[in-house]
């Protein structure tokens, strides 16, 4: 199909020249390949614009009285940092009080939930942390389920460049789609995404540049497997590493491999 | 502030909310995450509003203003999304995976917003961003990429890749239900 390859996006976003729209739609008419794209994007691209949503009355009117209400004085965020009342009481603040408190322990009960359902709760790993155990590599489960929450959330802890290059997985058909360097539960890491041939986030690796805290040799165990709310997690002592992902085999071949 | 310059932005706030709200909606991840960056984006928009006057491209200043507040939103909790490099998909196997005949377009024009919100939400964020302003604001490839801060061609790039990767992902979940 691609010796050069048809702009299908362009296509598809409707912003081609007349001449070459219809060059793509003689196209279409031979090439099997290009057609299922097409057809694959459109769906997707129909759907997408059917996600459109209308403001709740409560949001509506919660926005225009922040606008009415202040001349809000600069860094008057809505946010849990929200530290600056104006002079007349807020019903805002009441109901953002409410919202936060509410917010707070959803976050507690929801994390635990998510845990076990696997769905988004969209809060920091810190913010509720599962009582303290650990496995037979020592590794606080605090941890995992920090790993366990970015990895589902498709985030990476920190902000920082990996200054690391990352361990190659090629050859187990992985490459490396995002690196980061932050804080895992308190525990400095430097976090390796990795991805297969379709660009699906398979697995994230993250390695510690110190010992992972809490890692101690229980039995002395260099390696160690476990399923955790359905993820595959795989810890190593020697060359302190977590690696977290659903395809139990692949984890374990990636930890094969990098131990 | 004059009763007037409050009254226009007013309205071209109210004239993009439902835009703002749909955007914060596939951006954040809880309901209760996007009614504050709704409302952190309106108070943004008037402070500019009352320091620079009315801009003029008011649809495209709002949505900006709403995704740098979005991303902003990682740097306080200091995690970034996943996708920091280019994936060089290889089409060939979602296509290959989700032949043409047999996919029941109908079931998947069927299916409820919220299912197909829920499968959005599991698009990368950049995929996303793109996919919002191609698709919800009516932006053009140039604008997102504008307000995105990257090129045009960076913006069809994630926008069609994130068609596929939702396409697939909707067939799946018709396939199970």
């Amino acid at each position: 199909m691609n010796q050069q390859p048809w702009p299908l996006a362009e296509y598809l976003a409707g912003e081609l020249g007349p001449e070459e729209h219809a060059a793509v739609d003689d196209h279409l008419v031979e090439c099997d390949d290009c057609w299922r794209e097409v057809q694959l994007a459109r769906l997707g691209q129909s759907a997408a614009a059917r996600t459109a949503q209308v403001t709740p009355d409560d949001v509506r009117r919660r926005v225009i009285h922040a606008v009415r209400d202040g001349n809000s004085p600069p860094g008057h965020h809505s946010h849990l940092g929200w530290t600056a009342p104006s002079a007349r009481p807020h019903r805002r603040v009441r109901v953002l009080l409410t919202a936060v408190a509410a917010v707070l322990a959803f976050a507690v009960v929801g994390f635990g939930a998510g845990l076990t359902t696997g769905q988004h709760t969209g809060r920091r790993a810190e913010v509720s942390r599962p009582a303290a155990s650990t496995t037979s590599t020592g590794v606080q489960m605090g941890t995992v389920a920090a790993a366990l929450s970015y990895y589902r959330q498709g985030m990476l802890p920190g902000t920082g460049i990996a200054s690391t290059p990352a361990p190659d997985l090629r050859t187990l058909g992985l490459r490396v789609t995002g690196a980061s360097n932050g804080m895992l539960a308190a525990q400095p890491v430097t976090a390796y995404v990795y991805s297969d041939a379709r660009g699906t986030r398979q697995i994230y690796v993250f390695l510690s540049v110190t010992v992972f805290q809490a890692l101690t040799p229980h039995g002395g165990a260099p390696t160690e497997t476990r399923t955790v709310q359905g993820y595959t997690v795989f810890a190593a002592t020697r060359h302190p590493m977590l690696i977290v992902g659903l395809d139990h085999a692949l984890v374990t071949r990636v930890g094969t491999h990098l131990t | 502030m004059t009763q007037g310059v409050t009254a226009g932005f007013e309205d071209v706030l109210l004239e993009h909310l439902d835009m703002l709200y749909s955007l914060s909606r596939r951006l954040c991840d809880t309901s209760q995450d996007a009614e504050d960056l709704v409302q952190d984006t309106g108070l943004s928009a008037w402070r500019a509003w009352q320091q620079h006057g009315a801009p003029n491209n008011p649809k495209a200043w709002m949505a900006t203003i709403c995704l740098n507040h979005a991303r902003s939103r990682w740097r306080r909790r200091d995690t970034r999304p996943a996708e920091t490099l280019v994936a060089d998909v290889e089409l060939d196997h979602t296509l290959n995976a989700h032949p043409g005949p047999g996919v029941d377009v109908e079931a998947i024009a069927n299916l409820e917003a919220h299912a197909v919100r829920a499968q959005v939400a599991t698009l990368s964020y950049h995929q996303r961003e793109a996919i919002c302003l191609m698709d919800l604001c009516g932006f053009t490839a140039a604008q997102s990429a504008a307000v995105l801060g990257v090129s045009r061609n960076t913006v069809l790039s994630r926008t069609h890749r994130g068609h596929l990767a939702l396409a697939a992902l909707l067939i799946d979940w018709t396939r199970t239900e």
